[in-house]
């Protein structure tokens, strides 16, 4: 087996003598694992208090989202050094750091949660929009300065890469992230009983399913088409991710509108109000 | 770098199978394109003509899909259209997408529009599955393409996950054309030509656990065990839409937005 993806043509490959910075390493993981941890003991609280695991299942479910990581990797071009790497799985030839994995039930878990909870609320656009961006202040808190250390890198031409990090990927997960909310939300109240467990595939799908807008990104990025191809593809991402998510947020503001103010504990999203909204909706087509 | 299955990269693209294989595809193809055309001139609605051009579109994810699917077209006397990840893609596998996420995707808009009930909704996914299979089983003989690895639940040489995985994704690009049709009116339609491609990857979603097993050094069991998952999360992702469209579309009543292609146009 040959060291390099023994493929007929030239495309970006990862740095594979990149080296795992150890303390980074030890400071990433203590860091997200803390956090990650918190959120699990908060999610469990929740359920003791309300005899409702919802919040567990979706931490879990964001743990689980973690499986996503070497396919993100290998489309987005972006590696975790081997070397030195303290492995907890391994897909597409990719090895993942035990530090990445703790990134998943903080973002498509915990930060989910928190979106579900808006949307529980009821919301509006522009709560909504407030909603993405502490979603996507949340992925930049911890991805600049864990790529600042270098315990990993997005390699290739990428386009508009500031400060190590490809903004594409702000778009993509955020969108991935609210998915995750929205399904959660408008499927608690039918998902009861052993169905409940469905909930912890959730945000995986969803987050993966949030790469369909990727698809002008991650085609020119692993292609040896002029930079001017390649910015127009990563553009073509953004913009397409920012208007479905725009998309998500008129309907969510509809199915979930601050001021019929009905808690999804109490009757539900998917309950009278939820059904109403969703036919009201149907009738007027969008 | 870790071991992974690699494609056989020797292989060669035998020239008279490629040259039947893309006169087959792209003269039905070429058909649609035409009779979307016609019907656009006619009826005054471009959206299937949109649909076609946006499955046409939908190619530019055949190296992706090569990548997660383990799949690979020979290269060596390829007719080769494009290259991405290192993959170069052939003209009669591009022909593939504007038929079944383009054609078949339409066909699924057009009796949503028309209304259903879960029973004909699943009538439509077997028709589109025996699509996939009428369009891929004739061609796998032939050795111009082939999924390699440890592919789970292969018959005659497909992977079942494929039949489930691509019939999800068009059945969600339909249902989400036909659920925003009120919508997509005036410049918002040219949103379809992006539809087919973004459903097409967003059905890998539910695909995961046989992606991640396949493409890992993980035992046989371990692979089939995944992939059952695979197949078990898009018929019940499948079972999802069509509870939605049975509802969203009701069989037997005005449909809830418009009546038909031509008045969503």
């Amino acid at each position: 087996m040959s060291d390099k993806i023994p493929l007929s043509h030239d495309f970006p490959q990862p740095p594979l003598d990149m080296v795992m910075p150890p303390t980074a390493q030890l400071v990433a993981t203590v860091c997200l694992a803390s956090v990650a941890g918190l959120m699990f003991l908060a999610a469990l609280a929740h359920w003791v208090r309300t005899r409702n695991p919802l919040f567990v299942l979706g931490m879990l479910g964001g743990l689980l989202a973690s499986v996503n990581e070497p396919f993100t990797n290998v489309v987005g071009m972006c590696f975790h050094p081997l070397i030195g790497q303290w492995t907890v799985l391994e897909s597409f030839g990719r090895p993942i750091p035990v530090w990445a994995m703790m990134c998943y039930p903080v973002y498509f878990g915990g930060l989910s949660c928190l979106m579900l909870v808006m949307l529980r609320r009821g919301i509006t656009r522009r709560r909504f929009w407030m909603g993405v961006g502490i979603v996507m202040a949340g992925n930049a808190a911890f991805e600049f300065p864990i790529l600042a250390a270098g315990v990993y890198v997005y390699y290739g031409d990428q386009p508009y890469r500031f400060f190590g990090m490809q903004p594409t990927f702000f778009v993509i997960n955020v969108l991935g992230a609210v998915l995750g909310a929205l399904t959660l939300a408008l499927l608690e109240n039918q998902l009861t009983g052993v169905r409940r467990l469905l909930m912890l595939v959730i945000p995986g799908v969803m987050q993966v399913a949030a790469y369909g807008v990727a698809a002008p990104h991650m085609f020119t990025l692993s292609t040896d088409l002029p930079m001017g191809w390649k910015y127009a593809g990563t553009t073509l991402t953004i913009v397409l991710g920012l208007l479905v998510i725009d998309q998500v947020s008129r309907y969510a503001a509809r199915r979930f509108p601050a001021a019929a103010a009905v808690p999804a504990t109490a009757g539900g999203p998917a309950g009278a109000g939820g059904a109403a909204a969703d036919r009201e909706l149907e009738a007027s087509g969008a | 770098m870790p071991e992974f299955p690699q494609p056989p990269v020797d292989m060669v693209m035998p020239p008279t199978a490629q040259l039947f294989a893309t006169i087959g595809l792209w003269l039905p193809a070429t058909a649609l394109f035409v009779a979307a055309a016609v019907y656009w001139r006619r009826g005054g609605s471009p959206v299937y003509l949109l649909g076609m051009v946006g499955g046409l579109i939908a190619a530019l994810n055949e190296p992706i899909a090569d990548i997660l699917l383990d799949c690979y077209h020979a290269e060596i006397g390829q007719w080769t259209v494009f290259s991405s990840f290192g993959r170069d893609i052939p003209l009669w596998a591009v022909g593939f997408y504007p038929i079944y996420f383009g054609g078949l995707t339409l066909l699924i808009y057009t009796l949503l529009l028309r209304g259903v009930t879960r029973r004909s909704y699943w009538l439509i996914a077997g028709v589109v599955v025996l699509g996939n299979v009428v369009l891929e089983w004739p061609v796998l003989p032939l050795h111009m393409y082939l999924y390699y690895g440890d592919q789970p639940y292969r018959v005659l040489g497909f992977p079942v996950v494929v039949g489930v995985l691509n019939t999800l994704g068009a059945t969600l690009g339909a249902t989400l054309m036909a659920h925003l049709a009120g919508w997509l009116t005036g410049h918002r339609r040219l949103l379809i030509l992006a539809i087919p491609a973004v459903t097409d990857l967003a059905a890998y979603g539910v695909v995961l656990p046989h992606l991640l097993t396949l493409n890992s050094a993980a035992s046989i069991p371990v692979k089939y065990l995944g992939t059952t998952a695979g197949i078990v999360l898009g018929l019940a992702a499948l079972d999802g839409i069509g509870r939605f469209a049975a509802r969203r579309f009701p069989s037997g009543q005005v449909p809830a937005v418009n009546p038909s292609p031509v008045a969503a146009g």
